[in-house]
């Protein structure tokens, strides 16, 4: 399966984005049987949309074929299109992607819900 | 020929008495001459509160959205494609998914279908509504709450009175706080701006944006300083010479504005009658 | 915690209101401050801060339509779907009206000819800048521009942005007067909004209208009764029906002319006139407390 983490740059290494909307990249991770076997960046074009960037944003991923996001804030209009598109997200913890990424397949990080998303700043 | 002139009062701040010099100047212009007030705040119309009119809606302002897709449907992405609002999501498998909230009625989807699959629904953004007292006629826009696009109840409004106001001598129009579209589509056709402010340091700041879009729409300014004993004129003083717009009046805070305000009357003080009588005069 | 201070009506106290909570909120650690209020940007006067406090950069959130006179054919068809009024007929030839056009495309879609461009504008301005421990984020809608409520989201984003590096707790969100575009889009997604009224029919008719907004966007809100002492028999109208409806009221503010010299000399009131502290430690104490509920 695929997991989107929002990223500052295209590495595994970078720090993950604080916004899923107007991130600059899309970090893709391959995951199969519980390890990560690939990742791809993938520059974010929502970046520079008119309005509602959140809302390309999910269709972006939706095309890249992701079923799950892993993001600190996540706006309510985005929240509901990736719903929508039958993409789940998860909360994201500070650190990189890769600790992220880490943290994930160690089943540590919890299922945002629609109140959980607007305005949390995890420290 | 017609002998109308368009004013728009404005002013950038919000809460600098727009709407209290609107009516007032509006009805005391209508002891001698034939006068349309327009409250085109339309996200808050409060000019029919100020003078105690009874408004009565004279239509729906519709917009067409699309709710939803026929069978026709042949799953291409067009629309979404098309939507430049963000307000179509397209899932591979199910098709288009349509977000009220982000669509401005544009209609763009609707021209991208190849197969006319898209059922459009119209829907209505806000209401025109018509009133008269006080010797004046009313018009004024009211935009439906949770709607996003002022600006299509504001050109109703102007396309309610196209043809009516050539009758009138004054049409008064009472815009919104603050420059963006809504604004500026009410200041469309105005002969004169008057720009409302106060002796503040916000009230200058966003003086000085109001007068820098009044100078790019072309239309001729004058200044109202309002509340005027209260803060520091220089502010303004500063900001209206920088732009070269005379101040026409100054109306000095007072009970009297503030009770005529709660009780709904026009705040006819001597500074209105003298700002009337200067208008009648730059007419002739 | 996003805190979303409105009111409907101008010059009703949003600002003020705003720069004080933040002023406090500021005494136990860094927050955010979010002047969304983009046509007329004025949050960071009252925090003494003028033009070159702030880092600005241009975005572009926006197009505008374009046609080509060489490839129309004059068919009129661009008009009759333009839903802006934006375009108009000249000696057989379209003109768009640039501050009218929302660069939807419609027109760019319904031209048979292909004769009618989209061209990206710069719209605006969106940037940061600080006092002491608080971050303030702001956006400029350029003159004549479209597209306001576009640079607010931006404003918002900026401001999280602001918030993960200051590792600040909570936004205040300065809106806009009005219900429309620019407000919506500061009232989706906010945790609680703060509605700012004063006790006059208009400002009442306006608190009722921004009320639906926030029905509508299902944003939970407390009321301000701001220059309470200027009209006490229609404060208390207020208290009545905030009383009906449930809804709780977080203070009421008396009219002074302390707001008003705070103002002019750029000051938050918590810090020019103290002894109105009470009154905004206890508007904050409340919204703060509603996220719990």
């Amino acid at each position: 399966m695929k997991v989107l983490f929002p990223s500052q740059d295209a590495s595994m290494d970078s720090k993950m984005s604080p916004v899923f909307g107007r991130c600059p990249y899309f970090m893709v991770v391959e995951i199969e049987n519980g390890s990560i076997v690939g990742s791809t960046p993938v520059p974010n074009e929502a970046v520079s949309q008119q309005g509602g960037a959140g809302i390309a944003a999910a269709q972006a991923a939706h095309e890249l074929g992701v079923s799950i996001i892993v993001a600190g804030t996540v706006g309510p209009k985005a929240f509901d299109a990736l719903k929508s598109l039958g993409i789940e997200v998860y909360e994201s913890v500070s650190g990189t992607v890769q600790d992220n990424a880490d943290a994930f397949l160690q089943g540590q990080l919890p299922k945002a819900s629609p109140d959980s998303h607007a305005g949390l700043f995890k420290k | 020929m017609s002998n109308l002139t368009r004013i728009a009062i404005t002013g950038g701040k919000g809460g600098t008495g727009k709407s209290l010099v609107a009516t007032a100047l509006a009805v005391e212009l209508a002891k001698t001459s034939k006068v349309l007030l327009v409250d085109m705040d339309v996200d808050c119309p409060d000019d029919h509160l100020l003078l105690s009119i009874e408004p009565k809606k004279e239509k729906d302002v519709m917009i067409t959205m699309p709710t939803g897709i026929s069978q026709k449907c042949i799953k291409c992405g067009k629309c979404a494609e098309a939507c430049r609002e963000n307000a179509i999501l397209f899932h591979k498998e199910t098709g288009p998914k349509f977000i009220p909230d982000q669509c401005i009625g544009c209609t763009a989807c609707m021209i991208s279908c190849p197969v006319d699959a898209i059922i459009a629904e119209e829907v209505s953004t806000g209401s025109v509504y018509t009133g008269s007292g006080w010797g004046i006629d009313f018009v004024s826009g009211e935009l439906a709450a949770g709607k996003k696009e002022s600006s299509p109840v504001v050109n109703a409004v102007n396309k309610h009175i196209a043809n009516s106001q050539e009758q009138y001598d004054y049409v008064i129009v009472d815009t919104a706080a603050g420059t963006h579209c809504n604004v500026i589509a009410a200041l469309r056709g105005c002969d004169l701006a008057l720009a409302v402010t106060e002796a503040t340091p916000m009230g200058a700041h966003d003086l000085n944006l109001i007068l820098e879009l009044l100078a790019e729409l072309n239309i001729p300014a004058k200044g109202i300083l309002n509340k005027a004993g209260v803060g520091k004129r220089e502010l303004s003083e500063t900001v209206f010479a920088k732009h070269n717009v005379p101040i026409l009046e100054e109306i000095p805070y007072s009970r009297e504005i503030a009770l005529s305000y709660s009780k709904g009357t026009p705040a006819i003080v001597s500074q209105i009658k003298e700002l009337a009588e200067k208008i009648r005069r730059q007419k002739l | 915690m996003i805190i979303n201070v409105l009111s409907g009506k101008g010059g009703a106290g949003k600002s003020t209101v705003s720069a004080s909570l933040t002023a406090l909120l500021a005494e136990s650690g860094p927050v955010v401050a979010a002047d969304c209020d983009v046509d007329t940007p004025n949050l960071g006067i009252l925090f003494g801060m003028d033009k070159e406090d702030f880092e600005m950069s241009p975005v572009s959130t926006g197009s505008k339509a374009i046609v080509d006179p060489n490839k129309c054919t004059g068919c009129g068809k661009c008009k009759d779907i333009c839903v802006f009024s934006a375009i108009d007929f000249s000696e057989g030839k379209p003109t768009i009206d640039k501050y009218a056009c929302e660069g939807c495309g419609a027109c760019q879609l319904i031209c048979p000819e292909g004769a009618i461009e989209l061209k990206r504008v710069q719209n605006g301005w969106v940037g940061i800048g600080s006092k002491g421990k608080i971050g303030v984020a702001t956006g400029l809608l350029r003159i004549g521009q479209a597209g306001s409520g576009d640079i607010v989201t931006l404003v918002k984003e900026k401001a999280t942005e602001l918030q993960s590096k200051l590792e600040a707790e909570h936004i205040v969100l300065d809106s806009a007067a009005g219900i429309g575009c620019p407000v919506i889009a500061s009232v989706k997604g906010s945790d609680y909004a703060v509605a700012v009224t004063e006790p006059t029919p208009s400002a009442f008719s306006d608190l009722l209208r921004a009320i639906e907004v926030l029905d509508y966007f299902k944003v939970p809100y407390g009321i301000v009764v701001n220059k309470s002492t200027l009209n006490p028999d229609f404060s208390q109208e207020v208290r009545k029906f905030a009383q009906e409806k449930g809804i709780e009221i977080l203070a009421e503010i008396p009219y002074e002319i302390s707001f008003v010299e705070s103002a002019v000399e750029m000051r938050p009131v918590v810090e020019h006139s103290p002894q109105f502290r009470p009154l905004f430690e206890q508007i904050l104490e409340k919204a703060l407390s509603s996220s719990k509920s």
